[in-house]
Parts: structure tokens; C-alpha cells; sequence
């Protein structure tokens, strides 16, 4: 178990006051009614990870990532599959669904821009309840599979990874993006040291 | 206060700096040939004087966000529109895709702005775009045609049909009958639909299948054909394929099948298992195949062209007896 039962009520609380502010966000800056719901939020390890995603398993993927440092270090992505990620661009935009595979290069910058208010949501929340100064890098898209989101999550050696998922609602569509938190062990440590900080307040 | 401007000039990028009320600071060459504005209209002004969104609370509060987390802000062209456009040309540096971020310049905070023209990326996708829908209008009047030749090649075997002169040749034109229903109806179905490389699997089948079974049923016949299909979307050259393996195993078992009574059925299940798997099983209630039987000797043109057709999409092809004759094929790629 990596965190105890309060730590992880309190991260549920905090990830989840980040994606309504996310919501928020959205809502104001598309003029439409885009809910997201009440995340899901679960601590895995890399294997874990790859169970997740199982039902994913070579299917393509598209995903928004941001990359943090300072206390804790590490990469925060919001994944979808390149089909949602498609049909979600498409009905915020409000063009016809095109049958393409992935996105083109303004098609990925609009989802950048939705990753982008999704994970600054969260990480601002997250820094600003936990007094974690954290810096980040300009979000970036990428396309891959399963394989290769395990495989990112090896490359940054990432042990410990925090998954929250979110059902994005705009009129009739709903689907679903997780986002992912890689952390090495000495991040996971430093959010484990913040929330029991957190709860001693 | 902010030195070393000729840098900023130096990039093929918009840049601006202001501070925490968006007074801007620095304003570069690029950003005064793509909006008009020469720096010497805008720096020492705010923003939005010139460009009165950026006094809109949904980008004040964002850009404000900078001063508290410091996560950098993207503004896309689709949801955004052109943020800074040309005061006169409306052509000019149009596609744009922002990037905020904080930036420290002697201990004071300010937000740089970065601005990226894409409008070269975006006519070459509209270019790319209108390729695509040509193609697409282009497949959709030939499979049109090709439809149209294939139901003129069907109506001269209804015609040969009147001077076949045997039950054998009558069957041979049945069965000729049924194959080539299938590619007309796939290009029909093609044509009509809203893809041009793929067709709902389900709708596909039922209308070759349906008429297959009508136009073979014996004259006062209650035979009935059950269909139990998922609904999904297969590449068309395997829809073909699956259309034609279903149409030899029913048209087998309408032949063998039903002898000697006017009642029965065959049941064809299509069913999606696992991400790109999906079983074909077809069975009817008749005596099943005979124990001597083997379609690989040459018995059954039509069953082995099935197997052959299974084969050639990588599946597993399994016939067999069970309550009556089955017809099991497995598929491990094709649905898109």
C-alpha cells in the first residue's frame, strides 16, 4: 500500500477539487457546457499501470504532457484514446468527426490547450494545498500506445504512479481521460511528507 | 529594465513580455509585421487596448495563473481564433498557437508570450483536406458504377437463367448469383455509407444475406434465417470477405439442409470478442454434413473457397456437426 487510508481520502479530495476547477476553466473559456466528473483515483507501480491500460492494449493513444521539477519531479500526462481525443477536439470545435488516424497539427494543439487547463488545474491545486513549488514545462502532445506508455514510465523511472480518471460530458458525449502522475520514490516520498502536513493542519 | 532586445528580434516567433497587468514591455519584429502595431504604439500600453480580448476575465484569470503556479498557459488557434490579428489584414499571421509563461527579469515577474504562426500548417491541411474529400468522392462514384455494372451482370444471369436447361446450371447461376450480390452490395453499401474504407459489418450482411435466403428458399418454404450480430465497423475488403464465406455456408445449407421438410433455420452469429477479434458462426438444424464428407477433396467448391477466403484474412476455419452443420471462423484483425 503506498499511502494510508487518510493520506489517500485527502489526495482524492485534492485531485478532485482540480478537476472541478478544471471544469471551471473550461466551461468559461468554451462558452458550452462541459462537465467532468468526480475522478477515480488510484496509486499503482508500474505493473499496475500496465493493467490499467489493458483493456487499451493496441489501441492508439493520444495524450498531452507536462513535465515538472523542483521538490518533486516527474511528469504529469492526461491520456485519452486517439478515437475520444478526436471526437472530443471535434465537438468543442464543432466540426464533423473526421475518420483520421490521430490528430494533425492544429487538431493536437487544441487538445493541447484542454490538457493544458486539465493538468494546470490539478498540479496548481495539488502545489497550492500541499506548498509544493514545483516549475514546469510548456505541455507537449504525443501519440503512442499502451506499450509505449509503460514504456515512458521506465524511461523516467517512475515507481510509484497516481491515476485519476475523468469522464469528460459536452452534449452527448461522454468519454474518458486518465491522468497520469509519474513520480520517482523520492517524489512519492515528498508527497507522502506534503500530505502529512496537509493533515496535521 | 529589460536589455538585450535584438534577440527577441531575432527569432522567426512573436514575442511579447508585459507585466502583471499586461503593460507591455517588449514587443518584437515579428509580432509588428504580423499585427501592424509598431512597438512604439503598444509598449508602455496595455494589451487590451489594442487587442481588446485580453480583457476578457477567461484570459485574465488564466494568464493570472502564471503568477501563482507558474504552469505555463497555452491559447490554441481552434478554440482561441487569432489573438493578435493584423489591424488591416486579416491574412496576415492568422493561425496562431500561443504559449504563456513566467519569466523573471531582475527578481520582477512578467509573462512571456510566445506566438507561433501555423497558418502554413493549416493550408496545408485544408490542402491535404480537400485531396481527402476529392478521394472520397471519387471512391463513392466508383463504387456507384461499379455497383450499377455489377446488378446489369446480375440481371444477364436472370436472364441466362431462362435457358439454363438443367437443375445443375441452375444451381451454378444461384450460386454465381449469390457471390456476385455480395460485391455489388458492398459496393452499394459503400456508396451510400459514410466511410469509403469500411462498412457497418451487421447492415452489410443483412441485406446481402436476407436477399440471399429469399431468392433461394424453395417456393412455400418456412426456413428461416436468424441473425445475431454486433454492430461494428469492418475494413471493406474483410466485410467482403466474411459476406462471401457467410453466402457459400447458407447457400450449402439451404441446399442440404431443409430436404423433406418445408420448416428449419440456419442461425449466423458475428460477434465482437476482443478489441480487433470477432467470431463468425454459422449453423443450420439439418442432418449436418455427411461422415464421408470432405470439402478439401473438391466436394464443395463453395466451402472451400469459405476456407480459402478465411485463410487469406489470417482466421481459423473449423466445419463440423452438431445439432446440424456449423461453419466456426475466427478472425483476429479487420474491424477499424
Amino acid at each position: 500500500m503506498f499511502l494510508d487510508p487518510l493520506q489517500q481520502d485527502s489526495l482524492t479530495e485534492i485531485v478532485t477539487m482540480g478537476i472541478g476547477k478544471a471544469g471551471n476553466v473550461l466551461n468559461d473559456l468554451l462558452g458550452s457546457h462541459i462537465s467532468l466528473s468526480a475522478p477515480s483515483v488510484r496509486i499503482v507501480d508500474q505493473s499496475g499501470l500496465s493493467l490499467s491500460f489493458d483493456k487499451q492494449l493496441g489501441i492508439k493513444l493520444s495524450a498531452v504532457e507536462m513535465r515538472y521539477s523542483g521538490v518533486m519531479s516527474g511528469s504529469v500526462d492526461l491520456v485519452f484514446t486517439s478515437g475520444d481525443a478526436s471526437r472530443l477536439v471535434d465537438c468543442l470545435i464543432g466540426e464533423d468527426v473526421i475518420h483520421e488516424e490521430g490528430l494533425d497539427a492544429l487538431r493536437s494543439g487544441t487538445l493541447c490547450e484542454i490538457g493544458n487547463i486539465v493538468i494546470n488545474a490539478l498540479v496548481g491545486t495539488l502545489s497550492n494545498m500541499l506548498n509544493l513549488e514545483l516549475s514546469y514545462t510548456v505541455p507537449s502532445y504525443y501519440e503512442g500506445d499502451t506499450g509505449q506508455l509503460i514504456a515512458r514510465a521506465q524511461e523516467i523511472d517512475a515507481k510509484v504512479i497516481l491515476l485519476a480518471e475523468t469522464n469528460f460530458s459536452v452534449e452527448d458525449l461522454h468519454i474518458t481521460g486518465t491522468i497520469i502522475i509519474f513520480f520517482s520514490l523520492l517524489s512519492f516520498d515528498t508527497l507522502k511528507a506534503a500530505l502529512g502536513v496537509y493533515l496535521a493542519q | 529594465m529589460i536589455s538585450n532586445l535584438a534577440l527577441f528580434d531575432a527569432v522567426p516567433i512573436g514575442i511579447l513580455l508585459c507585466d502583471r497587468y499586461l503593460v507591455v514591455q517588449v514587443w518584437n519584429s515579428c509580432l509588428e509585421h504580423w499585427t501592424g502595431f509598431k512597438r512604439s504604439e503598444i509598449i508602455g500600453n496595455k494589451l487590451s487596448i489594442h487587442f481588446p480580448r485580453f480583457a476578457e476575465k477567461r484570459y485574465t484569470s488564466r494568464l493570472e495563473t502564471l503568477f501563482q503556479d507558474g504552469a505555463p498557459v497555452i491559447f490554441s488557434y481552434q478554440i482561441n481564433g487569432s489573438l493578435f490579428p493584423h489591424k488591416t489584414n486579416a491574412q496576415m499571421g492568422k493561425v496562431q498557437h500561443i504559449t504563456a509563461t513566467s519569466y523573471q527579469v531582475n527578481t520582477e515577474d512578467y509573462i512571456l508570450i510566445a506566438v507561433e504562426d501555423r497558418s502554413e500548417v493549416s493550408n496545408r491541411i485544408k490542402t491535404a483536406r480537400a485531396a481527402l474529400e476529392e478521394k472520397e468522392f471519387l471512391m463513392r462514384e466508383i463504387n456507384h458504377r461499379v455497383k450499377n455494372n455489377l446488378n446489369m451482370i446480375l440481371s444477364i444471369i436472370n436472364l441466362q437463367r431462362d435457358r439454363a436447361g438443367s437443375e445443375k446450371v441452375l444451381h451454378i447461376l444461384d450460386d454465381l448469383d449469390g457471390r456476385i450480390r455480395s460485391f455489388a452490395t458492398l459496393h452499394e453499401v459503400l456508396y451510400r455509407g459514410d466511410r469509403v474504407d469500411a462498412v457497418q459489418a451487421d447492415e452489410y450482411l443483412k441485406n446481402v444475406l436476407e436477399d440471399l435466403f429469399e431468392s433461394l428458399r424453395k417456393p412455400g418454404s418456412e426456413a428461416r434465417l436468424i441473425l445475431d450480430m454486433d454492430s461494428f465497423y469492418l475494413k471493406a475488403k474483410t466485410a467482403l470477405y466474411i459476406a462471401l464465406i457467410a453466402v457459400e455456408a447458407i447457400t450449402n445449407s439451404i441446399k442440404y439442409a431443409f430436404n423433406g421438410r418445408s420448416d428449419g433455420k440456419v442461425e449466423l452469429h458475428l460477434k465482437k470478442s476482443h478489441q480487433e477479434s470477432f467470431l463468425l458462426y454459422i449453423q443450420d438444424d439439418g442432418p449436418g454434413f455427411p461422415p464421408s464428407f470432405d470439402y478439401k477433396s473438391g466436394e464443395s467448391l463453395g466451402l472451400k473457397l469459405a476456407e480459402l477466403l478465411t485463410e487469406e484474412l489470417g482466421g481459423t476455419f473449423l466445419l463440423g456437426t452438431e445439432g446440424g452443420a456449423y461453419l466456426k471462423a475466427q478472425f483476429s484483425s479487420g474491424i477499424v
